[in-house]
């Protein structure tokens, strides 16, 4: 099998196992209990079963349940996951403005916790303070959850230093209040990251210095620093990427605490509102974004796979 | 040539260190006074997201603030919680079933529309549709007829009599509104209200700035108010606290004392709603009043309230009622007290057995509903009753509530009219009334409370609504615990703002923003 078909495979799969995961969402939601109308008009007084009905029907939720499921599906072909119950708005545009805000998050928080963590790694193998950060440091890190750490930097850094504000989000308009609102989230969420890739790319290192090709770049007489860049890194990060992807894809519905935290208005939050009021265009339209984004990052990391290493498309 | 510095770095690097050190020395500057910067905008952290308004239906306190700074009814509540002219510049009851409205002259809605006695009656008929769902509705289904002899008077017949229609007209979610937005899932940013929108940063904040078109716009003193959503309490507390807002909305009770402690921040807190406990009056036990009554008697509210709202709130033994409001008789608000022999006496009389196993219905998704659940639980224990607590999420709850698939539930109430007229929507039981208890008939109650509706003396008519409350005291169809304390909370340059207190702090404090200045 040839590479474009080994795409195109893994495409089809990927595919077929949104739809999948659209079909169990839907039914799913259908079976928990409660009742979306009634949660909306549960603080509105002198409400009967009349007024309800008159609702579901508003809402086409008084259609069969097949007939609802084709709708969405069809809906689906088109972007639509149809009009958002609690907001009143287009389902697609709530999610499209919170996958901004997670996106920049996700993002930043990656790219500072991989490079970060592959520094950090990098230098527990050459120095002694690095070793000892990183022994120390990253099994702290990595045993206190993201909210607690949260909490604490906007205890410190902004209560009672005032340096940084307590969370929220500014608009691109004003660049500076942007990222200064950025920093502390950013920053929760890239430890963890950083402490990950930093014991993996230490362990890889290790694992790779002992290989021949380096015994026999030293022998070749090469600064260390080059062979270290060029034969050891370079070969250790393979595995590091793996796990990197991994952390990525992750992350895009999984930041629910710290969006909670910093009042950051994400993709998480918005499922986690969705499910407890039963709003289900959005709670289908944020699930049907999620699964899309782990499963382009696994069918990426596959393709890269293919690139890397030919034996994998042939199989 | 390449310039190296002493330490042996390049001067491009240099530079470049340099420069990046200076922009992130720039970011780390101390601006806690960030709200202080906006002039006379008013930052406002909302304590849930609001989405595109929709004429009509109730979509929770958030929303009732926005609202009451967009739109404008025919009448409002004032600082006093007292019902002042509106967009009517008066108004008068013809009778308790008919009511009479002049408006102002030269009404126009943000962009430019007139609003006459037309747009009045188009309004107030879309809120009477059963298929609106308004938060009203309970008020304008016995609309009969509204008449519009002129293009600035409205006159609004009733089938049956409603002394408290007025309190119904100034609820946030009745101001009159623009023909586009009376249809289903009709988006309604256009009203009458002292602001109009600026900007809708979806899910973030919505920017609204003073409305030139306002009938009294003079009296507003803010150029705009920045909302700005922060559904967690905490995070809201903290960004109070950080400046990075002027005011926030229901503060939470664990931040009472932070805020407290913090200099120049005001907590402005008022008893408000009310939390109750609803029986399944359609099956044994507590289809038997004398097993309400046991419960009445059994449940300590000091408890309550230490441990739902961190003690701040009142404890219950009787009806809520709201001050200012002459229809009321403090009598209706000693109908029974924490007296657990008493309660042991009567369920030994109603012949029920020590250790009954019954199911307490409560919500995980409120924290108050959970820990007033807990406390329930311990006070039935003493007196014998076994009480397993159910908790699930809000929709699961509120579909076991209203389909009766429990004995006891624990449930919160927010009344938006002052008036005695609210107990009817708790004592008429579900299905009919989803905040009552199951299977409960009021017929009786409910009698005398529209007698009292159909009164206008207020002394005759609470004769009537005293009438109700003893039946209510002797058949407990739903049973109140404790008032808990509602709170905004602002910085000191925050002048002219008063959380009314009351059933009102929740459906009629937004109008006080109108009122507000910043320093």
């Amino acid at each position: 099998m040839g590479l474009a078909a080994y795409c195109g495979k893994r495409i089809l799969i990927g595919l077929a196992m949104i739809v999948c995961v659209q079909v169990i969402i839907f039914l799913a939601i259908q079976v928990v209990p409660g009742d979306p109308v009634e949660a909306m008009l549960s603080e509105t007084a002198g409400i009967g079963p009349d007024v309800v009905a008159a609702l579901r029907q508003q809402f086409g939720l008084d259609k069969p349940m097949p007939v609802r499921l084709l709708n969405h599906v069809i809906g689906l072909l088109r972007l639509d996951f149809g009009i958002s119950f609690q907001y009143s708005q287009p389902a697609f545009d709530i999610i499209a403005s919170r996958l901004a805000v997670s996106i920049e998050l996700v993002v930043l928080a990656a790219f500072f916790g991989i490079t970060g963590g592959i520094l950090l790694g990098s230098l527990s193998v050459q120095t002694r303070w690095g070793d000892r950060l990183v022994s120390i440091l990253g099994p702290v890190i990595l045993s206190v959850p993201g909210y607690v750490l949260g909490s604490v930097l906007i205890l410190g850094l902004s209560l009672s230093l005032g340096w940084l504000p307590a969370g929220g989000v500014a608009p691109f308009s004003d660049p500076a209040e942007h990222v200064r609102r950025l920093v502390l989230p950013v920053v929760t969420l890239a430890l963890p990251i950083a402490a990950t890739i930093a014991k993996v790319t230490r362990f890889e290192i290790l694992e790779v210095r002992t290989q021949d090709w380096v015994r026999t770049s030293r022998a070749y007489g090469f600064p260390t620093r080059v062979t270290f860049r060029r034969d050891i890194l370079r070969n250790a990060l393979t595995p590091v990427l793996t796990i990197s992807a991994l952390e990525l894809g992750g992350l895009i519905g999984a930041t629910v605490l710290v969006e909670k935290v910093f009042n950051l208005s994400g993709l998480g939050s918005l499922l986690v509102s969705s499910v407890s009021v039963r709003d289900y265009p959005l709670i289908q339209g944020a699930v049907f974004v999620i699964s899309a984004f782990y499963i382009a990052i696994n069918i990426i990391s596959d393709i890269m796979y293919g690139f890397l290493d030919p034996r994998v498309s042939k199989r | 040539m390449k310039t190296r510095i002493s330490c042996g770095m390049h001067r491009r690097t240099f530079l470049a260190t340099a420069m990046g050190l200076v922009t992130l020395m720039a970011g780390f500057v101390p601006q806690v006074a960030r709200a202080q910067d906006d002039g006379r905008m008013l930052t406002f952290g909302l304590s849930a997201n609001v989405g595109n308004l929709i004429y009509g239906p109730s979509r929770g306190a958030a929303q009732f603030i926005v609202n009451q700074q967009l739109h404008r009814g025919l009448v409002k509540f004032d600082e006093n919680g007292t019902v002042v002219p509106a967009l009517a510049e008066s108004f008068e009851a013809v009778d308790t079933s008919t009511y009479r409205f002049t408006l102002r002259k030269g009404l126009v809605f943000h962009d430019g529309t007139p609003i006459d006695s037309a747009t009045v009656k188009a309004s107030l008929e879309y809120l009477a549709r059963r298929e609106t769902g308004a938060a009203i509705y309970a008020a304008l289904s016995t609309l009969e007829a509204i008449e519009t002899p002129d293009a600035h008077t409205v006159l609004v017949r009733l089938s049956k009599p409603n002394a408290s229609l007025l309190d119904y007209l100034a609820d946030p979610n009745a101001g009159i509104s623009p023909p586009a937005a009376l249809a289903p899932g009709a988006v309604n940013w256009i009203g009458a209200g002292p602001f109009r929108l600026k900007a809708n940063d979806s899910g973030v904040s919505l920017t609204l700035v003073k409305a030139d078109t306002y009938y009294d716009k003079d009296a507003v003193a803010l150029d705009g108010v920045k909302f700005i959503f922060y559904p967690d309490s905490s995070a809201r507390a903290n960004a109070l606290i950080a400046g990075d807002v002027d005011m926030v909305d229901f503060v939470g009770w664990e931040d009472f004392e932070r805020i407290e402690a913090t200099p120049k921040l005001v907590l402005d807190a008022v008893p408000g709603p009310f939390v109750y406990t609803l029986f399944n009056t359609g099956r044994a036990p507590f289809d038997n009043p004398k097993v309400r009554q046991a419960i009445a008697y059994a449940i300590n509210r000091d408890n309550v309230v230490a441990a739902a709202f961190y003690g701040h709130g009142n404890p219950l033994n009787g009806m809520p009622m709201s001050p200012g409001n002459d229809r009321y008789d403090p009598a209706m608000g000693e109908l029974w007290s924490y007296d657990p022999d008493k309660a042991r006496a009567l369920l030994a009389e109603a012949g029920v057995a020590k250790g009954m196993k019954i199911s307490l219905l409560t919500s995980s998704t409120y924290s108050f509903f959970r820990d007033m659940a807990l406390s329930m639980q311990a006070d039935l224990k003493a007196v014998g009753i076994d009480a397993e607590l159910n908790a699930p999420d809000w929709p699961t709850y509120t579909s076991a509530k209203n389909g009766g698939n429990y004995d006891l539930a624990v449930a919160g109430g927010a009344p938006s009219v002052t008036g005695p007229v609210y107990m009817q929507a708790y004592a008429v039981g579900a299905p009919a009334s989803s905040f009552g208890s199951y299977g409960y008939d009021a017929s009786e109650i409910v009698a005398h409370i529209q007698a009292g509706e159909a009164i206008a003396g207020d002394e005759e008519a609470r004769a009537e609504y005293a009438k109700a409350v003893r039946i209510i005291g002797d058949q407990v169809p739903f049973l109140p615990l404790a008032q808990r304390s509602q709170a905004f909370a602002y910085t000191d340059r925050v002048k002219g703002f008063r959380n009314i207190p009351g059933f009102l702090s929740i459906t009629g404090t937004g109008y006080m923003i109108e009122k507000t200045s910043i320093r």
